[in-house]
């Protein structure tokens, strides 16, 4: 029997290797059955050989001691009786001869004569047996017939003998013959039946010895397979199965670089040894993973421990170890953590203890088994620990112990700055609070002169143009243009400051873009058509609103689109505006364009810098403070926008405005509630007036008049357009020329009148027929004659339009302020009251309820502030709307305090700008209180 | 068996040898003998033939140890002048102290030759010992006819 391995190894037989590969590769289940069934075909084998022999064997035995036996006994018998017969003859004749006495003979004579015939009964019934073989029956036949020759002898001869001794004698040997035939036969018939014995038994001995041999063959064959199989089950099994075992031994004495054998085998044992290698591998995972945590902990830079459920220590750094000193983490592995506590006591490492040991350790524990929040414990050497202790999910606990001595140092002198600190902050605070007051004190200082030499000015200016005394009126130009300038530039300077002090503040809010543009292009309409320029602007209507702080937004504006037309003559200055996305924001872009001189790149490099114009001669010739730009862009960049210009020089230059469409982070900075929000200047809000007239130059002085003076107006260039538009726009007022070329102004007038929708519609004709009494007639709400005086036109429309009108308190200190007010109002219709101060004010507000305020902030006595709060108390006057006119510059502070209480804030820094302004705003507070008691009522 | 016919032998041995001659009948005695049975036969038939044969009153066929016998072919006694126990026995088995079937070879004389002498041994029923004895055998029909003289 070879190995396996030998068989694999063996190159001579590949058929007995690829059966042992084959063999090799079953499943131990299957060899088992295999050995198995080897074993029991052997036996089945031997059984059924056992079986059939002993079966063969009994039968033949039976017949032996069944049929052979009794019937060779049954001869036997018949043959020892014709013998005895036989003897008797002889005696008979015997006695016959020598004369024995009849009275002896007689019954011998019977007795024979009984014998024969029970001998002829036994033959003939032996005869009949139904278990002799045709050779015995043949013979069994010829012995009858034998007998009965013999019989009748035998009877002839005693029968003879009665009577004839002699010649029964001379009888005798016939008789003899026949009897000796008979015994022959009996003899032969004997022989007959051993010879079948012998047969018989011979094949009993046969089968036997055949039967031995076989069960010799099939025992010497199992047993030669049977140990081949075991030997194969033993090699295939029990080898593989050592070699595990070993493998395994090893392993779990921790050697893990053990390589098992018999991987590649497919049975049970192949996927054993990978089950193991898989372990194997497991192990040296675990082993690894151990090691990583071990360096893990021991890298940990606080004292590291876990305590099993019991309480004893499972792991440790050294640190930990250390603290309680311990010379080696392995010396504390598995001492409990009562033990390792009251040692530190003993060692007198934890002074809190030394008071009352006991009691210190016993709330040790307690606190330690079931863990709060991180304590700081004092250790002797002087040092601090900070005890986080937290359980573990199957019930031991984790602690960290952090050194925090440094941290501890550092808080006290953390403490120490905090309240250097404060005391800075203190200082810092009080200085700035200081600055602001000087800054905002300073603003209004220097602008309320100035306003004053300016105000004085312009009227002494409007009384020479008045009188006609022309030589005064160059002077007073020039001083009110070195007011002006001066005015700007300290307003300039005021945002320059703030901004280099980091006072500026950005107040975001909400605000149209649109709108915004087109109150731009109002405003700088007068400068573009000084130097014959085309005002063009790009802006889609939907571009919707912004979110930053619109006054700055404004200024930049109005700065570059200022610059444009300074610098540009006869030419064009386009303003767009549009919305794109970039970097996760929207952003908006406000581009000006114009036509005019352009930059050289040197003057470009120079052009963002504070006090310096493209050239200093432009100062001179273009006027402007040199700031604005830079101040402008300061704006932006504090916005996270920027300025940007592309110019070429005689060609013109491009400025760009790039701002996120919201500023700053809403969700952190809420925006300042909108004091201007609900004044937006919006086209639509303005009364509508309506100018036909077929003389275009008529049509546009008028119109921008108007819209200057805070009406929305529409144009028809004769009367069927006048009247198709009249019907589309439903305007407030119609202003109507009468001589047309289509249809004259009385026809229209005529139409209008008689159009039921058009009826209430004002119609104010203008005209330079005077034929007053006719327009009245047809119904003309008022005819005025041509060359048309502006302040009269606008004061009948506003008359018509209702929409202004009412009792008006202006409160200011300075007078030249109140009169500038008084002045520009009057002749709308407003009932001026003028107050020095809040106190007065409040006097007067008294005494005539006031339809809208217009205050001063810095006043004597009583201040803006203390008015409105005095004002406010009084719940008949909070509802009336307050505009603030101040030349202060407001903090957040000044702000807050306004805020709610105000509807619009106006900076007084140029007049025209600022009667402007509070004539629309009071336009509006006035419509919308009427709404407000129209609702009401 | 053997032995039985050696005591059976040794029984014999013990009986006497032969009588005076002129007591006992001749061969020409008993050839004539036969003739008269045979005219008897011829004449009376068998049965008074044979009845005659084995009355030893009639003279005719007993004189001194002279007798008749008459036996069929089968070897049947029909007839005997000395020993009437043998008539109605078969005896064509008997052999003689030398193992002679005499019977049986008289049959054949009778059924060969017809007639002739045959000597065997057989008792004499003066002396009741059995001595040595000629016969002169003839055919008579179905069956032989004999006379013998003891020497």
């Amino acid at each position: 029997m070879t190995s396996p391995d030998r068989a694999v190894t063996s190159p001579q037989n590949g058929g007995v290797r690829s059966v042992f590969s084959f063999f090799r590769n079953l499943p131990v289940q299957i060899k088992a059955s295999a050995a198995s069934a080897v074993l029991l075909i052997c036996l089945l084998a031997l059984g059924t050989n056992a079986y059939l022999t002993s079966k063969r064997t009994a039968e033949g035995l039976r017949s032996l001691s069944n049929e052979l036996i009794p019937k060779q006994q049954a001869f036997a018998s018949a043959s020892e009786a014709t013998i005895t017969a036989h003897m008797k003859i002889f005696r008979y004749v015997s006695w016959a001869s020598n004369g024995v006495s009849d009275s002896l003979l007689k019954p011998l004579y019977g007795e024979i004569n009984r014998d024969l015939d029970t001998l002829s009964a036994r033959i003939s019934a032996l005869a009949q047996r139904p278990d002799l073989s045709s050779q015995e029956r043949t013979t069994l036949r010829e012995l009858l017939a034998k007998w009965e020759s013999c019989k009748s002898h035998a009877k002839d001869t005693i029968d003879v003998g009665q009577t004839d001794a002699a010649m029964a004698t001379m009888m005798l040997g016939q008789t003899d013959d026949t009897f000796e035939a008979v015994d022959t036969d009996f003899q032969n018939l004997s022989n007959v039946m051993s010879g079948t014995a012998r047969i018989l038994s011979n094949k009993l001995y046969y089968d036997a010895e055949q039967n031995e041999n076989i069960i010799i063959l099939i025992t010497l064959a199992g047993f030669i397979i049977s140990t081949l199989v075991a030997l194969l089950v033993g090699q295939s099994i029990v080898r593989p199965i050592k070699s595990i075992t070993d493998g395994m031994q090893r392993l779990s004495a921790g050697e893990t670089d053990v390589q098992i054998g018999y991987r590649d085998r497919r049975d049970e044992i192949g996927r054993m040894v990978a089950a193991i290698d898989v372990f194997r591998r497991n192990i040296i995972e675990r082993h690894a993973m151990e090691q990583t945590l071990t360096e893990a902990i021991e890298a940990i830079s606080e004292g590291f421990s876990l305590y099993d459920a019991d309480d004893r220590i499972v792991a440790c750094n050294t640190r930990y170890s250390e603290m309680f000193s311990y010379g080696r983490v392995s010396e504390m592995i598995g001492k409990s953590f009562e033990s390792i506590v009251s040692n530190a006591v003993n060692h007198d490492l934890i002074p809190d203890a030394k008071s009352d040991p006991r009691r210190w350790l016993a709330e040790r524990v307690v606190r330690h088994r079931d863990p709060g929040s991180p304590h700081v414990q004092h250790r002797s050497d002087g040092r601090w620990v900070r005890i986080s202790e937290r359980k573990t999910a199957t019930g031991g606990i984790v602690a960290t112990y952090a050194d925090i001595t440094e941290l501890k140092q550092r808080e006290a002198e953390l403490a120490g700055l905090v309240h250097q600190l404060e005391v800075a902050r203190d200082a810092a605070n009080e200085a700035s609070r200081t600055k602001s007051s000087f800054l905002a004190n300073m603003s209004h200082e220097l602008r309320t002169p100035l306003n004053a030499i300016i105000g004085v000015t312009e009227m002494l200016r409007e009384d020479a143009h008045e009188f006609n005394r022309s030589d005064e009126v160059e002077p007073l130009d020039r001083v009110l243009r070195a007011g002006r300038h001066l005015l700007a530039l300290i307003n300039d300077i005021l945002d320059l400051s703030k901004i280099e002090a980091g006072k500026m503040e950005l107040h975001i809010e909400e605000f149209g873009i649109a709108p915004l543009i087109d109150e731009v292009v109002k405003t700088i309409e007068t400068l573009a058509d000084r130097n014959d320029n085309k005002l063009v602007v790009a802006c889609d209507p939907a571009i919707g609103a912004m979110h930053a702080d619109q006054t700055r937004v404004r200024q930049a504006l109005l700065n570059l689109v200022s610059n444009a037309n300074k610098f540009t003559e006869r030419g064009a200055v386009t303003i767009s505006a549009e919305r794109h996305r970039d970097a996760g924001r929207d952003w908006i872009t406000m581009t000006v364009t114009d036509t005019g001189i352009g930059m050289t790149p040197e003057q470009m490099g120079k052009l963002f810098q504070e006090f310096s114009q493209a050239d200093s001669s432009t100062t001179r010739k273009y006027g402007g403070t040199g700031l604005g730009l830079a101040i402008s862009r300061r704006f932006c960049q504090m916005m996270d926008g920027d300025i940007t210009v592309k110019s070429e020089h005689g060609r013109g230059s491009t400025f760009t405005i790039r701002l996120p469409a919201i500023v700053g982070d809403l969700s952190s900075s809420a925006p300042q509630p909108s004091l201007s929000a609900n004044l937006k200047p919006a086209a639509s809000d303005a009364p509508l007036i309506l100018i036909i007239d077929d003389d275009a130059t008529v049509r546009d002085v008028v119109g921008r008049y108007l819209e200057r003076e805070g009406f929305s107006v529409v144009k028809a260039n004769g009367g069927r357009e006048g009247l198709s538009m009249a019907r589309k726009f439903h305007p407030a007022a119609v202003t109507l020329d009468v001589m047309m070329p289509d249809l004259d102004g009385w026809t229209v007038l005529a139409a209008i009148k008689g159009d039921p929708d058009l009826a209430d519609l004002p119609v104010i004709l203008m005209t330079i027929v005077d034929e007053k009494n006719r327009g009245y007639t047809l119904g003309a709400a008022d005819y005025l004659v041509k060359p048309v005086d502006r302040e009269k036109l606008v004061g009948v429309l506003y008359t018509l339009c209702g929409s202004s009108a009412g009792h008006l308190l202006v409160v200011d200190d300075d007078d030249i302020g109140r009169r500038q007010v008084r002045t520009a109002l009057e002749q709308r219709g407003w009932k001026i009251t003028e107050a020095a101060n809040g106190r007065e004010a409040l006097t007067k507000l008294s005494e005539t309820p006031a339809d809208a305020i217009i205050l001063d902030l810095m006043m004597p006595e009583m201040d803006g502030f203390e008015f409105l709060e005095e004002m406010h108390r009084n719940p008949q006057w909070r509802e009336i709307p307050v505009v603030v006119v101040t030349a202060r510059e407001l903090t957040d502070e000044d702000r807050r305090r306004l805020d709610g209480g105000v509807e619009r804030i106006i900076q007084k820094t140029d007049r025209d700008e600022m009667l402007h302004e509070v004539r629309n705003v009071l336009a509006k507070c006035v419509e919308k209180q009427r709404n407000v008691q129209a609702a009401e009522t | 068996m053997r032995f039985l016919a050696l005591l059976l032998l040794a029984a014999l041995s013990i009986v006497p040898l032969r009588a005076a001659p002129s007591e006992f009948g001749s061969k020409d005695e008993a050839v004539a003998m036969v003739k008269r049975v045979e005219a008897m036969f011829q004449k009376d038939g068998a049965d008074a033939t044979f009845k005659a044969v084995s009355d030893p009153s009639t003279k005719e066929f007993h004189d001194r140890d002279l007798y008749v016998f008459i036996y069929n072919m089968s070897g049947v006694c029909v007839a005997h002048g000395a020993r009437p126990a043998l008539i109605g026995k078969n005896l064509i088995d008997i052999k003689d102290q030398d193992g002679k079937y005499l019977i049986r070879e008289m049959a054949d004389i009778a059924k060969g030759p017809g007639s002739g002498w045959f000597d065997y041994k057989w008792p004499n029923p003066q002396t009741n010992k059995i001595e040595d004895k000629s016969s002169y055998v003839e055919r008579m029909g179905d069956y032989f006819v004999g006379v013998g003289v003891y020497r």
